[in-house]
């Protein structure tokens, strides 16, 4: 059997090669798609780890509070330094925040990086040894000393670079360098004494973590349960290599998002192969039933395909490993920003063998699989039938292929109904997630199919209604209803980028409207102020100093100031939970699935929920919620679950001094300034900068915010645009191959129109004609089935990242999308067309 | 050695149903040439299909050395074709991306034998292609063809050997050379050899013709 696979299958591989060039494109599509999202996972976890192990040097674990930031009371440093097998235990404040200054070079620009913040006493020097460090020295620390930087940060900022602060700007002025900081974080990080840390980081007798080294002949997993003990089930104990809670926030958030992606990808590519190896059977019939007449197997039929797509699957799954890694560093370049600004860590590739172990076995997998149904289809085949030309082939029949089309179609609509109902009073059921993810993946691939199966059909309709004049456009269209295989194959291939984009665009308008709604109808004519981002700030600890919002009380036209701040609970993948604070709400804008949410409840403490949190934790109205605080577990009523996606819908929303009272005083994130009577929010916003209370403070109105923020938003889905180029990729492969191998299989026929007096140029134009077609078509299909998709993803993502955005197409990237793809395909088709134009008359129209 | 007994087909083309054997006894025996001639769809190849187990029957029985071909299974009966029966076609069938040797050899290589190439040098040398042997079928001629299909047919030495027009797209002189190597086959190696034809001249070379119209012997 291993000789004949050889030579009845794989040495088609070698004479084939374009054919084979397809297929394998088409599993590195659906491979890179997948594997990815492994990149990305592994060099999330790479990075944080390396980050890890640069900071904590020898230690081997960290005691971690139960905020994000300062969430570790210093009381718990005794008890840890207790604790049995305990050699070493090093406080740290850790804290995001920005330096800049003019650019060093003179140009009159200036420069900025976000940075780690670091706050050590000499307790450190149990991990860097000696480095004549002093108790007192540390202790007579002031507030205005610059930090220790490391040498390349001080070159990049000069000496008039900044950092900021919870209190404000400092200057860097004189600041000593230690080159050894070069290799942390990229030697983006400035080192201060612990006390001076947590006062100028709001960190009054808090700490971020607390790094143990284990004494000699200390098990870590002996003294991890320990230590747990020890400090609390409201803190957390994590290796050394864990990520930074705040880590979590980007895993959760943007990983199933892609994961689901990848789903999509790799069903559209499932759907490339199948048509692909169906394709190649099906040409081979013949000589497939020649080979049963010989006295070959079903086994060796199907082994021989079988083992023909798994070699294009190994390649294929190599090169798509490849194409993981260019793919997962777009990614990263999102996440990288986000993770940034979440932890101060930034995240570069790391691949390594595992993309190309797991590639290989998923590209096997693919191929396979996509393999099976065409090799026992053709098994069941009519050998005799075949063998006189008297084969029917089903597909060929307009009502098979109707019935067909409509089943995929009618597949993708129930999935669609599943992804309304998951999502249904804010997917509050356990079933309800799983459900619509999988729904959404089946609606994608549904859909695909349907558009290519839908595309012969619809040319055959455009056909009878006297579509295409001459002979070329007449044939072209004949050609493409005789043979629905390929052009279903093209098709899909045209309408999946076309799919993408328009669902790319529509999500991109609908985020913009949305948040526009959201941020215009909530803040009513508030001014915000902040000196961070106006999204994903929350970790960062350059927040308006108690001496800005003093001064923003007396910046004319001013009637009100309400601060608020957030910061993320937990310690765990699992467990984290953003708790936001806000004073003085007007309003509680989300819609609400369960209980109330009543304003004067809320001020008296009864929090909201979001509907992710309240699924997980099995919160209902009138539920406790146990949250970690710094002071042990505390607990909060719950007056209502609400559509609220902050933190992937893990929100709890109280007011400030709620906030407050568990965690501590809290510096403001952001501010909202109520305009007095007769002053609108632009003339607000010139006296705040008229005030000058500091540079970096920012001033928006809602409509300006709403901008920046769908501007913001809009620029993570930069990756998800490089996922569309890979299918347009597809798509120019699948078409060029298709009709490469048209031209081969027909070339009797296009021979005998030559002979009847057909000119090379018609030839020509005939397949490019078809290209266009397949490219128009596909288009029209890859919109409508589009809709369906968008429909798809727009029910079911709300259960993913929290946020729930309105039904919003936007049509204007179909017209931009398709005439880019088909003008792909017609280039595509450009060599086919010059193959068909030179036809060879009498050589092809001699033997069989 | 080959027996058809009462042996009736139909096919559906489209709603119509086509009657292709309508009741057919059929005796061959070994080293036996027998030619089965008859007008375009009178159900000759549909015989031959039937005769070699490719299809089943409707009705009736096809038996070959006293074994009933419906009785089989699907993989008897493909184990039957490699070792007892050889096919030629009218269109020759070759494998277009194997060589002329390894489409002689095809049939072997199907049933697992291994060091065929002394086989294989042997048949290419009774049809005369020993120098085409590393050439792929498109660069040969229609007889050139047809003879590699012939050797293809005889390399598991087969009892049986259906021949489906093997003359009908070969210019005389290269008909009568194909004719003259499957009579060498019936000579020497006492194969049977059912050849179904439109040419005269062919049938006119087997020991006795049958008349096969509207799906009956006459």
């Amino acid at each position: 059997m291993i000789r004949a696979a050889r030579l009845l299958n794989l040495r088609r591989i070698r004479l084939q090669p374009l054919r084979a060039v397809l297929a394998v494109v088409a599993v590195a599509a659906g491979v890179a798609l997948g594997v990815s999202i492994l990149v990305v996972s592994n060099s999330l976890k790479h990075s944080y780890a390396t980050f890890g192990r640069a900071l904590a040097g020898p230690a081997q674990l960290r005691v971690v509070g139960a905020a994000a930031r300062g969430g570790l009371d210093q009381g718990v440093l005794p008890a840890v330094q207790r604790t049995p097998g305990v050699a070493a235990a090093v406080p740290v404040v850790q804290a995001v925040t920005f330096v800049g200054g003019p650019d060093p070079s003179g140009n009159h620009r200036s420069r900025g990086a976000t940075i780690l913040a670091l706050g050590v006493d000499c307790s450190v020097q149990a991990f860097t040894g000696p480095q004549g460090c002093s108790p007192e020295a540390i202790a007579g620390a002031r507030d205005t000393d610059p930090p220790l930087l490391s040498s390349k940060l001080a070159r990049f900022l000069g000496p008039q670079g900044i950092i900021r602060t919870d209190l404000g700007r400092l200057s860097l002025n004189g600041a000593a360098t230690v080159d050894r900081l070069d290799t942390l974080n990229g030697g983006n990080v400035a080192v201060f004494p612990l006390p001076v840390a947590q006062h100028v980081f709001a960190r009054p007798n808090r700490l971020d973590a607390i790094y143990i080294q284990p004494s000699p002949g200390t098990q870590v997993s002996e003294l991890r349960p320990r230590l747990e003990k020890a400090v609390g089930g409201w803190n957390g104990v994590l290796t050394s290599t864990d990520p930074p809670p705040g880590a979590t926030v980007v895993l959760n958030g943007f990983l199933p998002l892609f994961s689901m992606l990848s789903v999509f990808g790799i069903g559209i590519a499932v759907v490339l192969v199948y048509d692909t190896v169906a394709l190649s059977v099906e040409e081979r019939r013949r000589d497939l039933a020649v080979v049963a007449a010989l006295g070959g197997t079903a086994r060796t039929v199907i082994g021989g395909t079988i083992a023909e797509a798994a070699v294009l699957g190994m390649a294929g799954g190599i090169l798509g490993a490849l194409g993981s890694l260019v793919l997962a560093r777009s990614i990263l370049k999102t996440l990288s920003d986000f993770s940034v600004r979440f932890t101060g860590v930034p995240i570069t590739v790391h691949g390594g063998a595992t993309p190309f172990v797991v590639g290989l076995v998923l590209g096997i997998g693919l191929a396979v699989l996509a393999a099976w149904l065409p090799a026992r289809r053709v098994m069941r085949m009519d050998v005799s039938a075949e063998l006189s030309n008297r084969e029917a082939r089903d597909e060929a029949a307009p009502a098979l292929r109707l019935r067909r089309a409509l089943l995929y179609a009618g597949t993708g609509g129930i999935a669609l109904v599943v992804c309304w109902l998951a999502q249904r009073d804010g997917a509050l059921s356990k079933w309800q997630p799983p459900a619509g993810e999988l729904a959404v993946g089946i609606a994608s691939a549904a859909f695909i199919v349907a558009s290519g199966a839908f595309a012969p059909l619809l040319i055959g309709l455009w056909r009878r209604r006297g579509g295409g004049r001459g002979a070329p456009s007449r044939l072209g269209l004949a050609n493409l209803v005789r043979e629905p295989g390929r052009t279903a194959t093209m098709a899909a291939a045209v309408a999946a980028p076309v799919a993408v984009a328009f669902i790319i665009a529509s999500f991109v308008s609908s985020i913009h409207h949305a948040v526009t709604d959201n941020v215009v109808q909530n803040s009513g004519s508030n001014v915000r102020v902040s000196t961070v981002p106006v999204n994903n700030s929350i970790n960062i600890d350059s927040r308006l100093s108690p001496a800005v919002i003093e001064g923003l009380r007396h910046v004319p036209g001013v009637a009100r100031v309400d601060r608020a701040s957030a910061l993320l609970a937990g310690h765990g993948r699992n467990d984290l939970i953003g708790v936001v604070g806000s004073e003085n709400p007007d309003r509680l804008p989300f819609r609400v699935f369960r209980g109330t949410k009543d304003l004067g409840r809320f001020e008296r403490g009864e929090v909201l929920v979001g509907a992710n949190l309240a699924r997980e934790e099995n919160l209902r109205a009138g539920s406790r919620l146990r949250l970690p605080t710094p002071a042990g577990w505390q607990y909060v009523t719950v007056q209502g679950v609400w559509e609220n996606g902050d933190f992937n819908g893990r929100a709890v929303s109280m007011p400030m001094s709620l906030l407050e009272r568990l965690y501590g005083p809290q510096p403001a994130q952001e501010a909202f300034l109520h305009p007095a009577p007769g002053v609108s929010p632009d003339r607000l916003v010139d006296n705040v900068y008229k005030a000058q209370l500091d540079p970096a403070l920012q001033a928006q109105t809602p409509t300006v915010l709403a901008r920046l923020i769908s501007r913001d938003i809009k620029g993570q889905f930069a990756s998800f645009w490089a996922i569309q180029r890979a299918l347009l990729l597809v798509a120019f492969v699948a078409v060029l191959a298709t009709l490469l191998l048209v031209a081969v299989q027909r070339r009797r026929e296009l021979a005998l129109l030559a002979a009847v007096g057909m000119r090379p140029s018609e030839l020509g134009r005939m397949v490019l004609l078809e290209a266009v077609v397949v490219g128009v078509v596909g288009t029209v299909l890859g919109a409508v089935f589009g809709v369906g998709m968008y429909l798809a993803l727009q029910q079911v993502l709300p259960i993913v990242i929290g946020f729930h955005d309105p039904f919003r197409l936007d049509p204007s990237a179909i017209p931009t999308w398709g005439v880019v793809a088909t003008v792909i395909v017609v280039v595509a088709a450009t060599w086919p067309a010059w193959r068909t134009a030179r036809v060879e008359v009498l050589e092809n129209l001699q033997y069989e | 050695m080959l027996r058809l007994e009462g042996v009736k087909k139909a096919f559906r083309r489209g709603r119509e149903e086509v009657v292709a054997l309508d009741g057919v006894d059929l005796a061959l025996d070994a080293g036996e040439f027998l030619a089965l001639v008859g007008p375009s769809g009178s159900g000759k190849s549909t015989l031959l299909h039937l005769a070699g187990g490719l299809d089943r029957p409707d009705a009736g029985r096809v038996l070959l050395d006293d074994r009933d071909l419906s009785t089989l299974s699907a993989g008897d009966r493909a184990q039957l074709r490699r070792r007892q029966v050889g096919f030629v076609f009218q269109f020759f069938h070759l494998i277009p991306t194997l060589t002329v040797a390894e489409n002689v050899e095809l049939p072997l290589v199907l049933d697992g034998r291994r060091n065929a190439d002394g086989r294989v040098r042997e048949m290419l040398n009774r049809v005369g292609l020993n120098g085409r042997a590393d050439h792929l079928p498109g660069e040969l001629s229609g007889g050139e063809m047809q003879r590699t299909a012939i050797a293809r047919a005889l390399a598991a030495k087969p009892r049986l050997i259906l021949a489906d027009e093997p003359t009908g797209n070969l210019d005389s002189a290269t008909g009568a050379e194909i004719l003259d190597a499957l009579c060498d086959q019936v000579d020497a190696e006492g194969t049977a050899l059912l050849m179904v034809t439109h040419d005269a001249d062919a049938a006119s070379r087997a020991q006795r013709v049958l008349n096969l119209r509207d799906g009956r012997l006459e």
